[in-house]
């Protein structure tokens, strides 16, 4: 008696299946009490007693994504290095604690500054923006390079922007620490009115501090303005933004 | 998701490349009925 094509794909597809969930006693309970096992070493090494690790799903299923609960008291650190030592456990799933949703397999964001510092750099890199001699008076050859800079610093709009001022260790410090603040800020001032918003832009000295590595601190060619593209900064708020205690 | 599920899961796909291969190798006719003769 001749077969339905159909009828026999799905046929052979509920066999698949009822041999998947059937099998899964054999192949899928030993695996998951083996990670269990070794997320319970995994954690005592990890220096956190009281930490359970329950690889059951919600409807009581068993399950390879671990549910972390008992760290309550435990500090955020130790949280993060217990979830992953847990994660790093050979065939666990997602991690994550039964108090909080985060995924702990996530780890930290990385900032990656984007490829507008990299423009601003290669520009930077051959030529400088340079100062009439101790003055914060931007030199009118500079002009040029400030719109440059400005047109690479565009697709950065809406990041943070850090101008970093740096003179070379001749004279006296306080007077290097207050120039290179200035010339960031007339740097600041100039990009401004190349169309760079001021909220985007931060303006810091730091003397003679952090000279160029490999140079003397009193090689003049320390003194340098440098761009760096910070995505998102931490906002502290002021002490009249604060709110009261509750 | 349940282990048991993802085995399932992991078995359907086996089978519907399967299905799929075994289509493609042998149960496929590229030869038109005109140009068979």
């Amino acid at each position: 008696m001749p077969v339905r094509p159909t009828l026999a794909i799905i046929a052979g597809a509920l066999v698949t299946a009822s041999i998947g969930a059937a099998g899964s006693r054999w192949t899928g309970d030993p695996l998951i009490d083996r990670i269990e096992a070794q997320a319970e070493q995994a954690i005592a090494a990890a220096g956190a007693s009281g930490v359970d690790a329950s690889f059951s799903s919600p409807n009581g299923f068993r399950s390879r994504h671990p549910v972390l609960s008992g760290g309550e008291r435990l500090d955020e650190a130790t949280r993060d290095r217990v979830a992953k030592a847990v994660a790093a456990v050979p065939g666990v799933g997602g991690v994550r604690w039964a108090d909080g949703t985060a995924n702990a397999e996530s780890g930290t964001l990385v900032l990656t500054p984007l490829h507008c510092q990299d423009d601003v750099e290669a520009l930077l890199r051959a030529r400088s923006i340079r100062f009439e001699e101790s003055s914060s008076k931007i030199d009118a050859g500079s002009r040029e390079l400030l719109d440059e800079v400005a047109m690479a610093l565009r697709p950065c709009l809406g990041s943070i922007i850090a101008i970093t001022g740096h003179t070379d260790a001749s004279g006296p410090k306080a007077a290097n620490l207050a120039l290179s603040r200035e010339r960031a800020e007339a740097v600041q001032r100039a990009l401004e009115l190349r169309g760079i918003p001021r909220d985007g832009l931060r303006a810091q000295g730091v003397g003679s501090n952090e000279p160029v590595e490999g140079l003397a601190p009193e090689d003049p060619a320390n003194r340098r303005i440098e761009f760096s593209v910070i995505a998102t900064v931490p906002l502290h708020p002021t002490p009249v933004d604060t709110p009261s205690a509750r | 998701m349940p282990i048991y599920l993802e085995i399932m899961v992991l078995a359907l796909a086996a089978y519907a490349i399967g299905l799929g291969l075994g289509w493609l190798l042998w149960g496929h006719d590229t030869s038109s009925a005109e140009g068979n003769d």
